[in-house]
Parts: structure tokens; C-alpha cells; sequence
């Protein structure tokens, strides 16, 4: 490159800003997004569809930002200078937590927004301090200020106690009736600071997400750090060594916009006829084979994950399928891991580890709609250490594994730090459910004079299994959790197994601890009684502890399935029903001559115990 | 060659809560029209006809129409129908529309069967599946249908209705031996989309019945008529000796039938056809000299051949099956083996039948094919 094009990409460098924006589920980021994409022109009104950052029909469905997403905006600053703005979105629920500190990692500043009726979350602060521990200029602003309940001076207060920020020069803004946008946009050229990096230095180029194209291959996102990247380079990947061709760089606009070049701070994306997933992993840093830098950049910490569930075909000749789907997804979700699973039951599929209960729901249903495989997923589990009579200790993350009881010395389960914040009136009802879930309390602060934060050791065991539901249910939807791994603590577990027509379904077994035992069992045999369709026998439901029976439910036999009218003309409609008929029985499991449907397999969750 | 014609009427007085068929509230001027392109219809298919053994007047409720439009209606048939060789012509009726005159006209048009909608005789739930007919009415239209000289009486009966309880069906099954008539046809009430009662269900304001009472009602439907010399000939339907109603047995069997009107099915040229079901479109098509086909289904020569012949009681020939199809049923269905294991088929002097077991589990049959 000449001298005068370094020139070029320095001068332009300074023009950049990447930001973020930090918000708790249902504050407002998705819509403010869309409202700056719509005050930068960056999308025509035709091409505008309702939160066009979260482009997962499943985003848009739940209303939240799974994965994160990065679009290059252009703006005309009335100081008469074009910028350029990377806004990479972020997701805002716990679970994905990893994919925030990834898209944190390729800001200078970030944007905090606060809904002005309801204040800071505890979602938002841990986002929050991550931000801070990147060292980023936060902007906070506050949203929905139109709302009658708005109050801007307490969410203000709340931002410089809780937080410690200056909210003096808080942006108030209502994302959905336009207001605050100018401004903050001005916020962000004036404080975010120009990305540094010298366009002199060797490629280094940070990997931060990833896309499969079927005609050109995996496609990495990547933000530039050092140097330059174009079309013709030779790349190479830093920890695999696997050199590529470009052919093509671009930015995402959020049309994928090819560019002659990208240089330091730009985030695009770049085509290289990539083919193997594997070989592309998010956090790797991305160098030039002829020029290689000798150092990568810092990677990203890489989450483990702490709920595990075993997902299986429920048509086994699509027992690869779900391999190279689980391998793509892995592809931008380093926090997923997968290894084979066997179950008597079920058949083959794979044991899956998540981040979280979201995480889990969130990669059945991509699953099950974006590679079009139906699943039968198990109840979810966390790992357990086993210590066995003759002192070895074993990592149970699967109940089917778990030693017969007579060769268990003890087990231990994992707790994690619970911080549940809500408004006071709902105190008496979230320590009563904590006490139930067998928490142990550490802490009470009230954060000003409405909301309480409490703290507790929870073990994630009971937060697998329905914690979340109920702490909604009894604070009205307004508390909200966050949760951290603590450690490892003994606890009187037992392995219940589910039978059913006599037979141990080894996918049912579930470990519970030996208190609740006996009031699961119930829950489960009633549960499952009405899930399992009546057959042409009666269905015996069982839950048993070490063999001996502790519930029993019957699905009673159904006497009688046959189709009543059946003209001429009716032959065709009646095929309807029939194909119908079939189409309900491959989403069942056969289990031994029982016809199991694929939600008996989660039945053990979702139990109103009521 | 055509063997069946189906003529559908879509009018009614009245939509019951459970139907699902094409059908509309009746009208004046709707039913002329209607009649006139029913005509021209049957007039594109004229070719069709020369072999026709029976006819088929279904709706909707055919007995909607007044008595000048099925005498137009029945003239037309005299025109392209050679109807001396007709051996079954049947009209569906609803017992509140017959009156001796009516009755009458459907002598002289060449009605030879009546296949009378009862579905049953206590009058709440008449009211309930809102039937416009009450007891009264049925007892009087069979005694006019029987004056008039009607010899050849079919009864529809439907049981497993919301909230019936097994009293109320024996009294059905008893009042419907003691009219004395030739053939009963006693369906299940099906549940289908669309309906009145799929919205009541799905609401929750009413409650379906339980299977167990539905297979006791329809045992003790199977054992009371059978002792009254009822021959339980297709899964629904019980004829006395030679009686069974020849139309639906001849589409049992296979046979080649035309359906003419809004909504109508016929198989023909190894092609299922169905007609448009919508009213407004018929009469376009009809309009233009064009044919309102609004869908062809494959025929699927063996699966038809089972689902329909299993249906009744004497099952399908082996030799004749194997002389079709080039091999044996159980070549193609390795399943039936273990149906015929378990008890729910059975074979006997070369023909494979359902079981009384098999009658009842029906769909897990059907659903092997």
C-alpha cells in the first residue's frame, strides 16, 4: 500500500466509532437501534422491518438479541464531517453473558440505557461492569420517557449510586417516538474515542463472530485491530495455522457491502471460501500468511457450561444432520459443547452443555427450525461429583450414569451466588420461594427506597428446574436474577427412575433430592399420565428410588380409534386424517410398545406443583 | 364407465354444530340457480352415463329443494339417465321437510331410497347439534314416507355426542328398531375443523365424550342391532338381508363413480377429482362451460382398494387382492401379519376381514397403509 493510502485510512480511522448498547431485556435496545439505523438513513423505510438488528426469526419472535450483530452506519455530523459508526448489538439476558463480553471487546464506548419506569436491572449492571472492565465510555440514556410512570431523576440517582456514573449528561430519550436521537448520536462522536491501531503494523484482526454460507462458505466477522486487510492477501488463522485466500471484505450495512480494503477499528466481515467450521473459531486473531504478526490478539475467556441435556433425532437417520447443525451452531457459540450420548430409550443423539436454561431453549428451537431436525430433548442436569465408596470421584452430567447407590460415599452438587433485585413488597414471597428451593440466605440491601436486592447460595439444580418461572410468578414478573457459579457442595441427592409399562426409560431418570423425592415422583407419574396418548393396553407409570416403587400413575386403555364415515368422497379427506395420524406419531418416541411424545421428555420440568 | 353418480345439494335450513360438509343457509333464487347448473353440469358428463347402476342425492339437505326444482332437477336425470336400469336411487332428507306431496314427487322422479337424517331422537340434543327437526317430526315422516310406498328406508344416527350418557343412546337404538325400518347408518360424532362444535370445544364450553363411553355405545349399538336382524355390514352401517345400501357398497368396492355439484368427489380414469367447494366459484365455471374441478388426487390403487374394502365386515378376496396387485397383501403390509396375530384381522375361506377387536381399533389398521 502507498503512503498516501495509509494516510487515507488514518484520516477515515478517525472518523470511526464502536459502540454498543447495554440494556436489560425489554428496555427498549432492539427498538433505539432501529431508530438510529432509520436517523442515519442507513435503511430505507421499505427495507425497515420491526428490529432489524435481531434478524433470527426467533430474535424477533422473543423480542431479544441472541446473537450479537454489527452494522457499519454512516453519518452526516452537523460539525460537517461524515463518521463512521460500527453499533454492535448486544444480548441482554444472563445466559449470554459470554456473547456480551465478546461484543464489548470491540467497542470504545457503549450506550446504557435505562427505562425510565422501571431502573437499572441486575442484568444491566453485570453488563455494565464488564464494560467498565473493558474500558469503555459509557453514555447512559434514558429510555421510554414518555411512559406516564417515567421517573428520570430516581433512574438518574440510581445511575450514579448503584453504578457510579456521571448521569448529568444522561440522554433522555423515547427510542420508540423518536426523541433523544440526535442527541445521542452527538454523545457518541464527542466521547466515544477513534479506535487507535496503526495501518502500517501486520493484519491483526480479531474474530468475533462467524456465519455459514452455503455458496461461499463460513463466513467470519471480524473486527481490524492492526494493519489492513484486502482482496488477493493470503490469511492466516493464529492458533489453527490454516492459510486462506480472500475474496472479498465488506462491511455489513446490514447489507453485506463489499469494500476495497478494511483497516484499523473497521468491523466487516471477510470471504476467504472457508470450508471447514472447525477452523474458523471465534477469538482467534486473523494475520497476513506473507507479513504475520507474531503475537495474537487476547482472546476471548471462553465460558463452561453448567446445564446439560442430552437432544436426540426423534428420526434417527438424522442423527448426522444434528451433528453438522450442532457443529454450525458451535461455529459462533464457543459456550456450546456436544459429545455423544447413547440411550436405551432414545437412541443415539448427543449429550449438549449450556450456558443456561435460555441457552438451552434457544438452541432446541434453532435447531428444531433453522436445520429442520425434530428433537427429543432430555430433562436438563448439572454436573455432579460423585465421590464413590473407594475414594474416586466421578463427573456425573447425566442421571442414566449415575452409580447404583451402594458404591456412593457422597455427592455434591453445584451452588451458585444468586442476586435477585425487586421491589420490596415482593421480599416476603422471593425469600419464602428461596427458602423452598433450598437457599440459604447471605444478604439484603435495599437499593434506595423501592427495590431490595437479596442474596442467596441457590443450587443450580433447583434454578434448572423451575426456579426462574416461579420467582415471576410470585414478584408479578418484576424480579429479576442473576446468577454466578460458587462451588460444590454436599447434598442428600438420589437417582429417580421413571418406568413406564414396567420398563426403566432410562432418558426420565432424573436426580432429585431426597426430601422432594417422593412429591416429584407424583408430580411426574400424574404429569406424564397425561401426556402419554391412551393405547390399545393399559400404561403403567412408575417412579421409583433404588427399585422400590414410590408413585404410580395408569394411562388407561383406549378402546376404540376407528374412523366413522367413510364415503366416496371422503376417502381423500379421511387419507388427510390418516397422514395427520402419522405425522403426530413421528414426533413420538417408541419406548418398548409405548408411543412416548417428545415433551413426556421435559415433563419431569414444568410441574405445577400447586 | 361410470357406475355411481353423486349429486350434492349444499342448502340447509339450518348449519348443525358438528358438519363440515359444503353447505350453505338456504335461499330462494341461490337453489333455481344452483338446480340449472347442476343440470348443465350433468349434461358436460353426459357420456359418462350409459352404465349408471345407482344415484346419490346428498348435501347439505337435497330436501331443501321444493317440489318444482326436483322436478326439474328429475327431468333432467330422465334425459341422460337411462333409469330403468337404475337399481338404487337414493336422496338424503331431513325429517322436517317431508310432507306427502314431496314424498310424492320423489316416487315420481325414480327415488327409490330415503336415507332419512334422524342422528337422534332426544330432542335436546336435537336441539343442541341444532337440528331443525324435533321426535315428532321423525315419527311423522316415516309414516308418510311408508304411506307414499317408500319400502326401502335408511335411518342416519349419530352417537358419542356431547354430555349423551348410555341411557339416552339405548333409548335411540330402541326407538330406532321399533319404526321397523330397512337400514341404519350409526356414526361416531367426528370432531372435524371449522366447525361450531370445534370452537365450543376448543373454548372449553363443552366437553367431548369419553372414550370408554364411546366404545360401550358402540358395542352395545353393534349387539342390539345385530340381534334384531341387523346385518353389520361396513364399520357404520347395519342393513336387514339385502338391504345394504348398494351405492356406497358399489364405492366400497372400487367402483367408478361421478359426483356432480359444489364440493363433490369423483374417481375416474384412475384419478381422484374433487369439485371447487366454494359456491360462488361453481356457478363461475358452470357459467363458462367449464369443468369447477378444483383439485385431482393420485389414486392410489392399493391403498384404496384396502381402505375401503377393509371397511367391510367381509373384507377384501386374497386371490382376487394378489390377482390385482401381483402379490400377496402380506408381501406389501408385513404388519398385517401381526395384526392378524394379535386378533385384530382375520382370515377365513381366502378373505381378510376386520375382527370385532379390529372394527374397533379401526385407525390403528388404516394407519399401517
Amino acid at each position: 500500500m502507498k503512503k498516501q493510502d495509509f494516510e487515507a485510512i488514518e484520516k477515515r480511522q478517525k472518523t470511526i466509532r464502536n459502540f454498543s448498547i447495554i440494556a436489560h431485556i425489554d428496555h427498549g435496545k432492539s427498538t433505539l437501534a432501529d431508530r438510529i439505523l432509520e436517523k442515519t438513513k442507513s435503511i430505507t423505510a421499505r427495507e425497515m422491518k420491526a428490529q432489524l438488528l435481531d434478524s433470527m426469526d426467533l430474535e424477533r419472535e422473543r423480542g431479544i438479541t441472541i446473537k450479537l450483530n454489527a452494522v457499519e452506519i454512516k453519518y452526516d455530523h452537523h460539525d460537517g464531517n461524515t463518521y463512521i459508526f460500527h453499533l454492535i448489538d448486544t444480548p441482554g439476558h444472563v445466559d449470554f453473558t459470554y456473547e456480551v463480553s465478546r461484543s464489548l471487546a470491540e467497542c470504545e464506548g457503549a450506550l446504557l440505557v435505562v427505562d425510565a419506569a422501571q431502573g437499572i436491572e441486575a442484568q444491566t449492571l453485570a453488563n455494565v461492569y464488564l464494560a467498565i472492565d473493558n474500558d469503555l465510555e459509557i453514555i447512559p440514556v434514558i429510555n421510554k420517557i414518555d411512559l406516564p410512570s417515567a421517573n428520570v431523576d430516581k433512574v438518574k440517582k440510581d445511575i450514579e449510586d448503584v453504578i457510579g456514573l456521571d448521569a448529568s449528561e444522561a440522554v433522555l430519550a423515547s427510542a420508540k417516538d423518536g426523541i433523544g436521537i440526535e442527541e445521542i448520536l452527538d454523545q457518541v462522536i464527542e466521547k466515544i474515542p477513534a479506535p487507535t491501531g496503526d495501518p502500517r503494523e501486520p493484519l491483526k484482526a480479531l474474530i468475533f463472530d462467524s456465519i455459514y454460507d452455503p455458496y461461499r462458505g463460513v463466513i467470519p466477522s471480524i473486527r481490524v485491530v492492526e494493519g489492513t486487510i484486502s482482496k488477493g492477501e493470503t490469511i492466516k488463522m493464529f492458533s489453527s495455522g490454516k492459510t486462506y485466500e480472500v475474496t472479498e471484505v465488506g462491511v455489513t450495512t446490514p447489507k453485506q457491502v463489499p469494500r476495497d480494503y478494511l483497516g484499523p477499528g473497521d468491523v466487516g466481515y471477510l470471504v476467504a471460501s472457508i470450508k471447514n467450521v472447525e477452523n474458523v473459531r471465534v477469538g482467534d486473531t486473523i494475520i497476513n500468511a506473507d507479513n504475520p504478526a507474531k503475537k495474537p490478539l487476547p482472546g476471548y475467556r471462553t465460558l463452561t457450561p453448567m446445564v446439560f441435556c442430552g437432544l436426540f433425532p426423534i428420526d434417527s437417520n438424522k442423527y448426522n444432520d444434528l451433528r453438522e447443525a450442532l457443529e454450525r451452531l458451535k461455529l459462533n457459540d464457543a459456550a456450546l459443547t456436544f459429545e455423544p450420548e447413547n440411550s436405551q430409550a432414545l437412541g443415539f443423539g448427543y449429550r449438549t452443555g449450556f450456558l443456561g436454561m435460555l441457552h438451552m431453549e434457544i438452541i432446541q428451537e434453532r435447531l428444531e427450525r433453522e436445520f429442520n431436525i425434530d428433537l427429543i430433548a432430555t430433562a436438563p442436569s448439572v454436573i455432579y461429583h460423585v465421590h464413590l465408596e473407594n475414594g474416586e470421584m466421578k463427573v456425573i452430567d447425566n442421571p442414566a450414569d449415575m452409580p447404583e447407590p451402594q458404591y456412593i460415599d457422597k455427592i455434591e452438587e453445584p451452588y451458585v451466588d444468586a442476586t435477585i433485585m425487586c421491589p420490596k413488597e415482593y421480599v416476603g414471597n422471593i425469600m419464602e420461594l428461596c427458602q423452598s428451593k433450598r437457599g440459604h440466605f447471605k444478604n439484603m440491601t435495599y437499593l434506595g427506597d423501592v427495590r431490595v436486592e437479596l442474596s442467596y447460595d441457590l443450587p443450580l439444580l433447583e434454578i434448572v428446574y423451575d426456579f426462574f418461572d416461579k420467582l415471576k410468578s410470585s414478584s408479578k414478573g418484576y424480579a429479576s436474577l442473576d446468577y454466578e457459579f460458587k462451588g460444590y457442595k454436599e447434598s442428600r441427592l438420589v437417582k429417580m427412575d421413571i418406568l413406564i409399562n414396567n420398563e426403566i426409560v432410562d432418558a426420565l431418570s432424573v436426580i432429585v433430592h431426597r426430601d422432594f423425592a417422593f412429591h416429584r415422583g407424583k408430580a411426574i407419574t400424574e404429569k406424564l399420565k397425561d401426556i402419554i396418548p391412551r393405547h390399545m393396553f393399559e400404561v403403567p407409570i412408575q417412579a421409583a428410588l433404588n427399585n422400590k416403587i414410590i408413585a404410580r400413575s395408569t394411562v388407561r386403555a383406549m378402546r376404540k380409534n376407528v374412523l366413522s364415515k367413510c364415503y366416496g368422497g371422503d376417502v381423500s379427506r379421511k387419507k388427510k386424517l390418516l397422514e395427520k395420524q402419522k405425522k403426530g406419531k413421528k414426533r413420538m418416541k417408541s419406548v418398548g410398545s409405548v408411543e412416548v411424545p417428545q415433551e413426556a421428555f421435559l415433563s419431569v420440568l414444568a410441574i405445577d406443583e400447586e | 364407465m361410470m357406475e355411481s353418480l353423486y349429486i350434492h345439494i349444499p342448502f340447509c335450513e339450518k348449519i348443525c354444530t358438528y358438519c363440515d360438509f359444503a353447505k350453505e343457509v338456504d335461499s330462494q333464487v341461490k337453489k333455481e340457480k344452483y338446480v340449472h347448473a347442476l343440470i348443465k353440469e350433468l349434461s358436460m358428463h353426459r357420456e359418462k352415463l350409459s352404465e349408471l347402476q345407482t344415484i346419490f342425492i346428498g348435501g347439505g339437505t337435497p330436501s331443501v329443494l321444493t317440489i318444482s326444482q326436483l322436478t326439474t332437477l328429475g327431468n333432467a336425470l330422465h334425459k341422460v339417465i337411462k333409469m330403468y336400469n337404475i337399481k338404487e336411487f337414493t336422496i338424503e332428507c331431513n325429517p322436517s321437510d317431508i310432507n306427502e306431496e314431496k314424498a310424492l314427487k320423489l316416487i315420481d322422479i325414480g327415488v327409490n331410497r330415503i336415507s332419512l337424517g334422524v342422528q337422534t331422537f332426544n330432542d335436546n340434543h336435537l336441539n343442541f347439534l341444532n337440528r331443525t327437526h324435533r321426535l315428532k317430526d321423525i315419527e311423522s315422516a316415516v309414516s308418510i314416507l311408508r304411506k307414499v310406498g317408500f319400502r326401502n328406508i335408511s335411518v342416519d344416527l349419530l352417537f358419542g355426542l356431547p354430555n349423551q350418557n348410555m341411557a339416552e343412546l339405548r333409548d335411540d337404538v330402541r326407538r330406532v328398531l321399533a319404526m321397523n325400518v330397512e337400514h341404519i347408518s350409526y356414526y361416531n360424532l367426528i370432531l372435524e375443523e371449522g366447525t361450531k362444535l370445534y370452537n365450543l370445544v376448543q373454548n372449553g364450553e363443552v366437553d367431548l365424550l369419553d372414550n370408554d363411553i364411546e366404545a360401550n355405545m358402540y358395542e352395545w349399538i353393534i349387539t342390539t342391532l345385530s340381534k334384531q336382524q341387523f346385518d353389520h355390514y361396513e364399520i357404520s352401517n347395519f342393513a336387514k338381508p339385502n338391504y345394504e345400501g348398494y351405492h356406497n357398497v358399489l364405492i366400497w368396492k372400487d367402483a367408478d363413480y361421478l359426483g356432480i355439484g359444489v364440493g363433490a368427489h369423483s374417481k375416474y380414469n384412475n384419478t381422484r377429482y374433487a369439485n371447487t367447494s366454494r359456491l360462488k366459484y361453481y356457478m363461475e365455471s358452470i357459467e363458462n362451460n367449464a369443468f369447477p374441478k378444483y383439485e385431482t388426487y393420485p389414486y392410489e390403487p392399493m391403498r384404496d382398494y384396502l381402505l375401503n374394502g377393509l371397511r367391510l365386515r367381509e373384507g377384501i378376496d386374497l386371490n382376487s387382492f394378489k390377482h390385482r396387485f401381483g402379490q400377496s397383501v402380506f408381501t406389501f403390509y408385513p404388519g398385517f401379519e401381526s395384526l392378524v396375530n394379535s386378533g385384530l384381522l382375520a382370515i377365513d375361506n381366502q378373505r381378510l376381514y376386520l375382527t370385532h377387536q379390529g372394527l374397533m381399533y379401526g385407525n390403528t389398521i388404516f394407519g399401517m397403509l
